[in-house]
């Protein structure tokens, strides 16, 4: 529960900035949750290498709201409203979030970033996918023709 | 004071580190770096590829080497999606082992054909993978029972001479037994000593409401499971597996007597597929009755043979019941109660035909389950299925209908939902009988169900009707007075008599029960030109009567065949 005597916990992003954030909020990560049960209860500053300070602080917000959200319960509309709004970023940010959600063990968030990208993908054919996302077609023209064929039972959906 | 040295990883990395190693140590990543696609890990973007649906994941198949190598390692996202399709048609279990045999999932939905809309977009069939992996189910729902209780129901060893019917043996009282005669070889019974013996006795539904699909289907299901027993048996020594087929409709055929499998798979196979149809009416209690009534006697020849002792050894019976389950409700009571306390055997089922009723077969396999004297637990699976009418429209109009790009959504659910189908919305779109509605006038936006609950409404409102006007002409007191003013529970308000309420009531008893007497009864009085006439009425009434009951029937079928016809080609069709 939240209250006001709650510990701090100083997380410190791959640039050296520290955050300092309830440890409640702390513990919605696993990551940061198992370390602070292996460590004693002074050590109180968990560096999070792989993660920048922008992206941290992103996941901080998403830990906090989803944290307040115990001792103040919300309608899922307004929860869901909440998760569409923190995902409206670019597309850099939202993969570095899923690089954090998966570094810092945040099953939901993961979750969350995943199902965006995957909303982006849906619906698209293979050409649509590339420009989306910037990738280079590597197959040779031989390999396309033999998955188009590989596919061709599908093609009547 | 700062946590040093500190080096976890991430909860996906952890899950999958062991599957990439292994994968690496197999070299099934060819020795080159694995790509990562959209910049993400592979363990990350199988994350992402948990909430794709099947199209989603053959397009980004196509996107690059990497994103196709990643997919093909990933099988779990396949299994999800081919899920998605089958699911509801089929077990999960079934399916897991239907997408072994058939060399994966993707594969499975080939081999299916399910996804090829325009070629067999109106039934759910069980491709030849799952009546294999149905038909090993069905085997193996008594062997896993033997292994776990090795003291198994004690018969005696199949003997084929002992065991063949007598041709001219009756399973009904109104119609003979055919049997083919068994021309096989047979080894020895005893070289089977102390082993296990499975007879397998399968009863197939001949009726007229089997189409030549489904008893096609039927047949393909026998061969599978004939081509399994004959596999399994070679494979463990100690099984032998013998398997009869009995046809039935309102009586039963033995299309073939008890046989040794392993022996003789290939003429077996050839011996169904050339069983031919029977037609007529259904008597499910009658072949069950029947194979019973068969797997106790042969029970009974074997142990009163000499040395039986010698020669006795686990037996174990299955009863595989293939069928559309269609037969009156007290009809299923008994079956119901006759599998559970009667039936020496493993009971299973497999639904097959346009009306198959599911509810029905799977609830005999549970009551088969309650069945101690059964050494096994029966299973249930869908042969065949005529898919759901709304269902069937839906894909019809997602196909023809819908733009090809769907409206995206952050937060849309990976799958169906109450309100999206493959991520798309639902029904809305206009199906085949909205497009018939607007033609008639009647509105372009109602959907099919509506449409169905509408006229199954206003038919019981018209009954209802019809019902209280009869009653109102019978007993006018009795219907609070049926004035269309009259409020329930008041007194009943005075009116001028009727001339027929006037009269005592039997006489308004004697009069009624004429009108309805038609055709008038002929009289011992009657001239020649009356009794001609009385009889032409009686021959007319009866026309009628066959009239009416046939357009009831095209009404019925015309209902069908509104919601499944092309909504183009409706659209083309002029009202006259």
């Amino acid at each position: 529960m939240v209250d006001g005597s709650e510990q701090f916990v100083a997380l410190v992003s791959s640039d050296n900035e520290t955050f300092n954030v309830e440890r409640g909020v702390a513990n919605v990560s696993g990551l940061v949750a198992n370390v602070l049960e292996d460590v004693s209860e002074e050590e109180t500053t968990i560096p999070i290498p792989n993660v920048e300070s922008a992206i941290l602080a992103k996941v901080i917000e998403y830990c906090r709201y989803h944290y307040h959200l115990q001792s103040n319960p919300q309608s899922d509309e307004d929860i869901d409203k909440w998760n569409k709004e923190f995902v409206r970023v670019d597309k850099p940010t939202l993969f570095h979030l899923i690089l954090a959600a998966n570094y810092m063990d945040i099953q939901s968030l993961l979750d969350l970033t995943c199902k965006s990208v995957a909303d982006m993908i849906k619906g698209k054919s293979a050409e649509q996918i590339r420009g989306e996302f910037g990738i280079v077609n590597d197959f040779t023209p031989e390999e396309e023709e033999e998955i188009r064929r590989e596919n061709a039972w599908v093609e009547d959906r | 004071m700062e946590v040093s040295a500190w080096s976890g990883c991430g909860r996906t990395r952890r899950r999958r580190t062991l599957e990439m190693e292994r994968e690496r140590a197999d070299g099934r990543d060819g020795g080159e770096r694995v790509e990562e696609p959209l910049q993400l890990p592979v363990d990350v973007f199988r994350e992402i590829c948990a909430f794709l649906d099947l199209q989603a994941l053959l397009e980004l198949q196509c996107v690059s080497r990497a994103y196709r190598r990643a997919l093909e390692r990933d099988q779990s996202c396949w299994r999800r999606a081919a899920l998605h399709e089958i699911g509801a048609f089929q077990d999960v279990a079934l399916c897991d082992r239907a997408a072994v045999l058939a060399g994966g999932w993707k594969q499975l939905l080939r081999e299916s054909g399910r996804l090829n809309r325009r070629r067999n977009h109106h039934w759910d069939n069980a491709c030849d993978s799952e009546l294999r992996a149905a038909a090993e189910m069905m085997l193996h729902c008594t062997r896993s029972w033997t292994q776990s209780r090795p003291g198994a129901k004690t018969a005696g060893v199949y003997e084929p001479a002992l065991c063949s019917l007598p041709r001219d043996d009756t399973c009904s009282s109104t119609s003979s037994v055919s049997s083919h005669e068994d021309s096989h070889q047979h080894r020895s019974a005893h070289e089977r000593s102390g082993g296990i013996a499975v007879r397998i006795l399968v009863l197939m539904d001949g009726s007229s409401s089997i189409s030549d699909e489904d008893f096609s289907s039927m047949k393909r299901y026998v061969v599978r499971m004939l081509e399994a027993a004959a596999e399994e048996a070679r494979r463990q020594s100690d099984i032998g597996f013998l398997v009869s087929v009995i046809q039935f409709n309102q009586t039963c055929v033995v299309e073939l007597p008890f046989v040794r499998v392993e022996e003789n798979a290939d003429t077996l196979v050839q011996r169904v597929l050339s069983i031919s149809q029977l037609m007529g009416s259904t008597d499910i209690p009658l072949a069950l009755f029947k194979a019973e009534e068969l797997l106790r006697n042969l029970a009974v020849d074997v142990n009163s043979t000499e040395n039986a002792s010698e020669r006795r050894t686990k037996c174990e019976d299955i009863v595989v019941l293939l069928s559309d389950g269609q037969m009156r409700q007290e009809e299923s009571l008994w079956l119901g109660s006759f599998i559970s306390e009667t039936l020496g055997a493993v009971f299973c089922a497999a639904g097959v035909g346009r009306d198959v009723d599911e509810h029905v077969l799977s609830q005999l396999v549970q009551h088969g389950r309650q069945n101690l004297r059964a050494h096994g637990h029966g299973v249930f699976f869908l042969m065949r299925k005529w898919r759901d009418t709304c269902e069937t429209v839906a894909a019809h109009a997602r196909r023809s209908r819908l733009s090809p790009a769907p409206p995206t959504s952050h937060f849309a659910p990976p799958f169906n939902s109450p309100d999206r189908v493959y991520g798309l919305p639902a029904i809305t779109p206009m199906s085949s009988t909205a497009a018939f509605l607007k033609k008639m006038g009647k509105g372009g936006d109602m959907d099919p169900e509506t449409f169905l609950k509408m006229q199954q409404e206003a038919k019981e409102a018209k009954m209802r009707s019809a019902t209280a006007s009869r009653l109102a002409s019978k007993d006018p007191a009795a219907m609070g007075n049926g004035g269309d003013g009259d409020v329930p529970g008041a007194p009943p308000m005075p009116r001028a008599p009727s001339a027929l309420a006037a009269k005592p009531a039997s006489t308004v008893k004697r009069v009624e029960k004429k009108v309805r007497t038609l055709p008038p009864e002929i009289k011992a009085g009657d001239s020649e030109e009356v009794i001609a006439l009385k009889k032409k009425i009686k021959q007319t009434e009866a026309e009628i009567q066959d009239m009416l009951r046939k357009m009831a029937e095209y009404n019925e079928r015309l209902e069908r065949i509104v919601l499944i016809v092309d909504a183009e080609k409706l659209e083309n069709l002029t009202p006259a």
